[in-house]
């Protein structure tokens, strides 16, 4: 579901299938406002009915506010909507064309579907057209792809362009669109001669008008983002857990997951800087810097049940620092290896792997054992070999198609 | 469109913000209590400078301007008895959150943390920062380093030493076949799945 709701509630494979339930929503929205009479699309120019004007503004304000108010809740991540980016030719040169076949259909792109569903012949007509558009555009593309890319501004955004506050932008749009809701009810009366008691009679819109303003000024007064989040782990339970040492693993785990890595799958993670990294690393481990361990581009990799994830760096210093900004975001069963990569180093190939005591019981000896086998696959080299084995990142790649008609 | 309808609608209306409201408070509520954002705490860690240096602390105590901080000593009691810093509260790490325990950095002093390792102090900082505890220091490298480095007995070379600091030539040690290890090309991510979402524009 795109960027509904983080966390992965929603299987990204129904994607699809949402897209349908709102395309349905859509159109049945767009029917009910009448927007499949082309005599009702056209009132907007002649001044006798606004209600295209009045649906999209709603849908626009109602759509800011959700979205901002959605995202604040964490249910929706703002980051990762997709922008449709602005080429200035293409919106030029499509605006009128579009414009054209507006004035000569009496219908734009969307709604032309929605009247020929409902069996208006001359939508039908359109659609057609629209189809023969689309066919000429996509066989000449390269001729007019000049145009078509030229002047590219990227994803931006009115207030960014106006320097405003987003949310002060919000309280303005909405505060414009009542107005114009108003006044243009006002212009429809006038050329209309709308009696009296039909004006009267009229339902009273202040409700929901000021609802939608209670929403925008909420936005505006609240904080850019909430302080805490209800899925984070709270405070002393971290300090618990960091007191109690649960979140370590000892280098001769590390050293066993990387010699064994078939039964027991490890991810390491190396939350140094990439020049240390490429630098050295430890076989088979993936680079997370630190400044990016919060980046949602890793949560599937750091939450994947499939293997152990292990943090290090040099030290624990770093390591334990990411482990406990991703373990208040909420991840679990994260692991820290202890003294990082020094300890590592020094346990493997520095330490006197001999007993202490002169007769050792028997775990002391298999571990004196492990250990001296561990020294010699490091020394050997082999570990080398795991590299290619190695638990990779497994990253899908999720391309946006350039939309091909633009608004309407 | 008649008078029922209407009022149906603004009834939706209502529920609809009365909701998101409800569920704002709910979540503000049951959500654990910081006064910073994740966001927040992980530019603490990375960008704000919080780390005191063996040089900071040489100069800070020959001139004595160590007491201008909170020394906060974080480990446990019994360690504390045996010899601390000048000047320095004993609060030990498990302890770090409790009520008598902030009571203590109600302070308009800077915290200055250390501990018997580096990553404690630092995570006590973060912490702190979370729970909205502003100017806390962390001092770099466990107490042990300090006291014989630093207090009694200074070296130049460990002036910005701190524990986030390769100890040994990690090269050397893996001479056997060390560029494969070291190349990041053979741990590119896996590419499974090329998946194409199409935006449909306007209306």
């Amino acid at each position: 579901m795109g960027p509904l709701i983080p966390h992965g509630f929603i299987n990204p494979d129904l994607n699809l299938f949402f897209a349908f339930i709102i395309g349905l929503g859509f159109g049945y929205v767009l029917e009910q406002a009448g927007f499949s009479s082309s005599r009702k699309l056209a009132g907007v120019f002649y001044g006798y009915d606004f209600v295209v004007l009045r649906v999209f503004f709603t849908a626009a304000i109602t759509a800011a506010t959700g979205l901002l108010l959605l995202s604040y809740l964490g249910w929706l991540d703002y980051s990762i909507l997709y922008i449709n980016p602005t080429f200035l030719w293409s919106a030029i040169v499509g605006g009128v064309i579009m414009g054209f076949g507006f004035i000569m259909g009496g219908f734009c792109p969307g709604t032309s579907l929605v009247g020929a569903v409902i069996g208006k012949i001359d939508a039908m007509f359109f659609v057609i057209g629209m189809f023969i558009g689309i066919f000429i555009f996509g066989q000449f593309y390269e001729s007019f792809e000049s145009i078509y890319l030229g002047y590219g501004l990227g994803p931006i955004f009115v207030y960014e362009s106006l320097g405003i506050d987003r949310d002060l932008f919000v309280l303005i749009l909405v505060l414009v669109a009542l107005t114009a809701f108003y006044i243009t009810q006002r212009i429809e009366d006038k050329v209309n001669d709308t009696p009296i008691n039909v004006r009267e009679s009229r339902p009273s819109y202040a409700i929901p008008a000021s609802l939608i303003i209670l929403a925008a000024v909420l936005l505006l007064v609240l904080p850019s983002s909430p302080r805490n989040s209800w899925d984070e782990t709270d405070a002393e339970t971290i300090l618990s857990e960091m007191a109690a040492r649960k979140h370590y693993t000892s280098p001769d785990e590390v050293a066993f997951s990387i010699m064994q890595g078939k039964d027991y799958p490890a991810l390491l993670v190396d939350v140094r800087a990439p020049e240390d990294f490429k630098y050295f690393t430890l076989p088979g481990a993936i680079n997370i810097p630190l400044n990016q361990i919060l980046n949602r581009r890793w949560e599937s990799t750091l939450l994947n049940p499939e293997y152990k994830v292990a943090l290090f760096s040099y030290s624990d210093t770093h390591a334990e620092e990411a482990w406990l900004l991703t373990r208040r975001a909420g991840y679990k069963d994260i692991k820290v290896l202890e003294g990082g990569l020094n300890n590592f180093l020094h346990t493997v190939f520095l330490r006197d792997i001999e007993p202490e005591r002169k007769r050792p019981d028997c775990i002391e000896m298999h571990t004196a054992r492990f250990q001296k086998e561990a020294k010699e696959y490091f020394k050997m080299g082999k570990a080398i070999k795991k590299v290619e084995k190695a638990p990779t990142p497994v990253i899908k790649i999720v391309e946006i198609e350039k939309p091909v008609s633009g608004g309407c | 469109m008649n008078n029922s309808q209407t009022q149906l609608l603004n009834i939706g209306a209502f529920l609809f913000v009365g909701l998101a409201v409800l569920f704002m408070l709910v979540q503000y509520l049951i959500g654990p209590d910081y006064k910073m954002n994740n966001a927040g705490m992980l530019d603490e860690a990375v960008n704000h400078n919080r780390w005191v240096m063996p040089v900071d602390i040489k100069n800070m105590a020959e001139s004595s301007r160590l007491q201008d901080y909170l020394l906060v000593d974080l480990r446990e009691t019994v360690d504390y008895n045996h010899g601390s810093l000048p000047g320095a509260i004993n609060i030990p790490f498990d302890e770090l959150l409790e009520k008598k325990s902030l009571k203590h950095f109600k302070t308009k002093k800077p915290l200055l943390l250390f501990s018997e390792k580096e990553s404690r102090a630092s995570v006590a900082g973060l912490l702190l920062s979370g729970k909205g505890i502003n100017n806390v220091f962390v001092m770099a490298n466990d107490y042990n380093y300090v006291k014989e480095n630093v207090l009694e007995n200074y070296k130049p070379s460990s002036a910005y030493i701190n524990s986030e600091k390769a100890e040994y030539d990690y090269s050397r040690f893996f001479k056997a076949a060390p560029q494969q290890a070291v190349q990041p090309a053979a741990l590119k991510p896996k590419i499974i799945k090329t998946e194409v979402i199409s935006v449909g524009g306007g209306c």
